[in-house]
């Protein structure tokens, strides 16, 4: 389909001029008018000439015809007022030879009648000898010019600034009004190409949209017959030219440029402006002037059709021009509503997110949210009771940009406003729910994913409306968490099974929204659900769930990827507890802190300073050493693995002590892109020395060998190495753990 | 870089034994001079390279990797590798990782030249 915006302009009439036939009609109403005429003029020459009684009467005969067949339409004045004395002159001249003519032809060839029969023949003469007076008539309009001076002063002005307007809106108005000037039409109508937006904007009377097939018949006759196009004689099978004829449009001109329609010019039935030499004129060139009915039922000259071709030759690469000029002033502002809409929708989306995360003894909770270009209405929440439990929400609203950011937003107060009467995530839901359905759009819903912990023993209590289940990970296992429900806002009293879970001391949970698992690559596979599951199970010791995934999902769009929706990600885990958390935890007390820079070669100072620290707690001299080279290592370590030896980051030492402990920490700051740490496991020497191995890769193992107990901690940013020594002299024996936060 | 606080000598006690005197830091910085030390120790005819720790400050991990690179190295030539005056707790340390099954330990250099003189 084609599109045209249509801008018309309608003469300010108490009612359009009739409309007429072209044809028969025409000429029969011609004939009607000539007939009354004479009539009417040979009743009055009569009643003058009784009256008078002179053959004188017989002088405003012709002048008695001349006013009826006129009519109403008097000589255009203005046409006299702007003429030339000369033409004038021979106008006049022109008459009185008219005038003679006829007396004469009456005289000679009448010479004694009276009467009726003087009358039938003079008026006859007239007739006859009419089209060679309007044939010099329109020689003297041509030498001088007179019918277009005004059209032709015109069109000049218009067309001297037509390349330096670029407005399409003043352009097309110019060219209407240039129309109404030189053609009078009873309505003028321009059709052109419209924009995405103009359809869009169709709502001003002044300004309706049209669409029509792009293979309409009249297009392709357009493209083929350059030039105006009276529709009442084109007989096409075209919508589009009923649609024109059922408008009473008369003249169409199709507006071309480098071969394609760019718009149409639509003339209604012309109105009459008082050119009464103009209709002289035209009744020379096409016969039409006794014909005319009446003054609102002319048709348009030749000339007039001919100056049009020559505007619209003119007008139709101008308006190309503004209409891409215009076309891109609206691509701009589109893009920058969009930007701004784009922007409005990430700033309530990003409001309405949590600022902080809670930070819960022994649980790690880690958020990741990234908007997709067009906001898609994801969204968590942290919820913390005044009995330590917490709820976590995930959910994703359907739709995107700020509908579905206030849907959000909803969504929101309605869950903060939801907990504060009741805990139970199946009541939770179904509440939101009741007052969800009430309020959001048609087709719209949320999905959204409830879970109530308690921290203390790891149980979970949760609901689920239509959201994807959280995967829970267990060492290399990964499994759903199951639960079903319809999404919020479809179906209010909907009720949500509450399910019961409890998660152990290295389990987690990954929450997660459809734009992690929707993603495609290149090649438009899905990351889908089962490569999820797979990372999930095969990766357990990753530092980080989110950075690893995010990375994978890097690796598998590959470069370039514009993101189709938000990408939400929360973890939760129950940490390994360490010994900082099992029951000595409140007999432990921070004997001293200290901070290493990362140089090579401080581990020597730590191992100082650990000797320092150690001396009041009496470990036996053998493993007070063992603790200052463990130190040695954990500190080496951090420099070069966790700091990568950048002198501005720090090694943090921490000695803690009980009565049968010394605990001592040495965290890195990391780069936030390091990788875990593990247990080696035992070195195979063998390997080293046949080369299949690299020589280096003792210090973990040694550290383990050295101390009680050894735990290493990875969180998001960094990795802390904590070692145990028992006081009483006892090594229990080999007990490493490795987690990560 | 690391810093280094670290000197090895060479001593050649006979044309099959060198022994390289140990003084401070066995660790990542020490990789160049152990290098040089056994380069200078290496002479055709050596079959036993013997390491004096006696005057050993500190080792780390990193320079128990320096030592399995030159255990390497040693094998490579067909010779042996011995040591002497470590402290208990580097014995400590090489029992731990098992290097004292490669790198045969002695109390004295007396000791492990005639261990050295009866390979």
């Amino acid at each position: 389909m084609v599109t045209f915006q249509v801008v018309s302009r309608t003469a300010q009439l108490t009612a359009p001029p009739k409309k007429r036939s072209r044809r028969f009609p025409r000429k029969l109403f011609l004939v009607t008018h000539v007939v009354t005429s004479m009539g009417i003029s040979a009743l009055l020459f009569v009643a003058i000439l009784n009256i008078t009684r002179s053959d004188y009467a017989f002088i405003l005969l012709p002048v008695l015809l001349s006013v009826f067949i006129n009519g109403s339409r008097p000589y255009n004045l203005d046409i006299f007022r702007s003429s030339t004395p000369l033409y004038l002159l021979l106008t006049v001249c022109l008459g009185v030879i008219y005038y003679s003519v006829v007396t004469e032809f009456v005289l000679l060839t009448h010479p004694a009648s009276v009467g009726i029969i003087y009358v039938t023949v003079a008026l006859a003469w007239a007739i006859i000898l009419e089209p060679v007076r309007a044939y010099f008539q329109s020689i003297i309009e041509r030498r001088f010019n007179v019918r277009n001076r005004e059209a032709i002063k015109a069109v000049a002005a218009f067309t001297s600034t037509l390349r330096e307007e670029i407005d399409l809106d003043q352009l097309r108005e110019r060219f209407l009004t240039v129309i109404q000037q030189i053609m009078h039409p009873y309505s003028v109508s321009i059709w052109v190409r419209a924009t995405v937006q103009q359809q869009e904007q169709s709502d001003s009377p002044e300004r309706s949209v049209i669409a029509i097939a792009s293979d309409d018949a009249l297009i392709a006759y357009a493209l083929s017959h350059p030039g105006a196009a009276e529709i009442d004689r084109l007989q096409l099978d075209s919508p589009l030219l009923q649609d024109l004829k059922a408008r009473a449009v008369e003249i169409a001109f199709p507006l071309t440029s480098q071969g394609e329609v760019i718009g149409l010019l639509a003339l209604g039935p012309r109105l009459d402006s008082n050119h009464g030499v103009f209709r002289l004129l035209r009744y020379g060139v096409i016969g039409l002037l006794l014909l005319g009915p009446a003054l609102n039922e002319e048709e348009y000259a030749y000339e007039d059709l001919a100056l049009l071709n020559s505007l619209a030759a003119q007008v139709a690469p101008a308006l190309r021009v503004a209409q891409m000029v215009q076309e891109e002033q609206q691509q701009v502002r589109e893009r920058e509503r969009i930007e701004q809409e784009l922007r409005t929708a990430q700033a309530i989306q990003l409001a309405f997110l949590p600022k902080d995360v809670p930070v819960l003894p022994g649980w790690q909770i880690a958020p990741y949210y990234h908007p997709a270009r067009e906001v898609g209405g994801d969204f968590y929440d942290f919820l913390v009771f005044a009995d330590g439990r917490l709820g976590l929400v995930i959910g994703d609203v359907t739709g995107k940009g700020i509908p579905a950011a206030l849907v959000m937003a909803t969504v929101h107060t309605m869950l903060r406003t939801a907990v504060l009467e009741m805990a139970s995530p199946g009541a939770v839901l179904a509440r939101v729910n009741d007052l969800l359905s009430a309020e959001i759009p048609t087709g719209m819903f949320v999905t959204c994913f409830y879970v109530l912990l308690d921290p203390k023993n790891g149980r979970l209590w949760y609901a689920n409306a239509g959201h994807e289940p959280p995967f829970r990970q267990r060492g290399g296992n990964a499994s759903e968490l199951w639960a079903t429900g319809m999404p919020l806002g479809m179906m209010p009293g909907t009720r949500y099974d509450e399910y019961e879970a409890a998660l152990a001391p290295g389990e987690s949970l990954l929450f997660y929204s459809d734009g992690l698992v929707e993603a495609h690559n290149a090649q438009h596979e899905m990351f889908g659900f089962p490569r999820l599951q797979a990372l999930l199970a095969g990766n357990a010791n990753v530092a980080s769930h989110i950075d690893f995934l995010l990375a994978e999902l890097k690796d598998f769009t590959g470069a370039g990827w514009e993101q189709e929706d938000d990408v939400t990600l929360v973890t939760l885990q129950r940490i390994l507890e360490s010994y900082r958390m099992n029951e000595q935890q409140e007999k432990l007390h921070l004997l001293r802190e200290s901070t290493v820079a990362s140089v090579s070669g401080n581990e020597q100072q730590a191992m100082e300073w650990m000797a320092e620290v150690a001396r009041p707690l009496h470990l036996s001299h053998e493993r007070l050493d063992d603790l200052k080279t463990a130190v040695s290592e954990a500190v080496m370590n951090a420099i070069e693995h966790g700091n990568h030896y950048a002198s501005d980051k720090e090694v943090v030492l921490q000695v803690l002590a009980s009565d049968t402990a010394v605990v001592v920490r040495v965290r890195d700051q990391g780069d936030g892109k390091q990788r875990p740490i593990f247990d080696p496991g035992t070195p195979d020497l063998e390997a080293k020395l046949a080369g299949r191995e690299a020589s280096r890769g003792w210090g973990l193992f040694l550290i383990k060998k050295l101390v009680d107990e050894l735990y290493i901690i990875n969180d998001e940013h960094s990795h802390t190495i904590e070692m145990v020594m028992h006081r009483d002299g006892v090594n229990t024996g080999e007990h490493t753990s490795t987690q990560e936060e | 870089m690391p810093q280094t606080n670290i000197r090895m000598d060479v001593r050649a006690i006979d044309p099959i034994i060198s022994i390289i005197d140990i003084q401070g830091d066995v660790s990542a910085a020490a990789e160049q001079v152990l290098t040089d030390a056994y380069a200078q120790a290496n002479a055709p005819t050596t079959r036993v390279i013997i390491l004096n720790f006696n005057g050993l400050a500190y080792m780390n991990s990193s320079g128990i990797g320096l030592l399995v690179t030159l255990l390497v190295r040693v094998k490579r030539q067909k010779q042996h590798l011995l040591a002497y005056g470590l402290s208990e707790h580097y014995r400590h340390i090489f029992e731990i990782t098992r290097l004292s099954d490669a790198i045969l330990l002695y109390g004295s250099e007396q000791d492990v030249l005639a261990a050295a003189r009866a390979l």
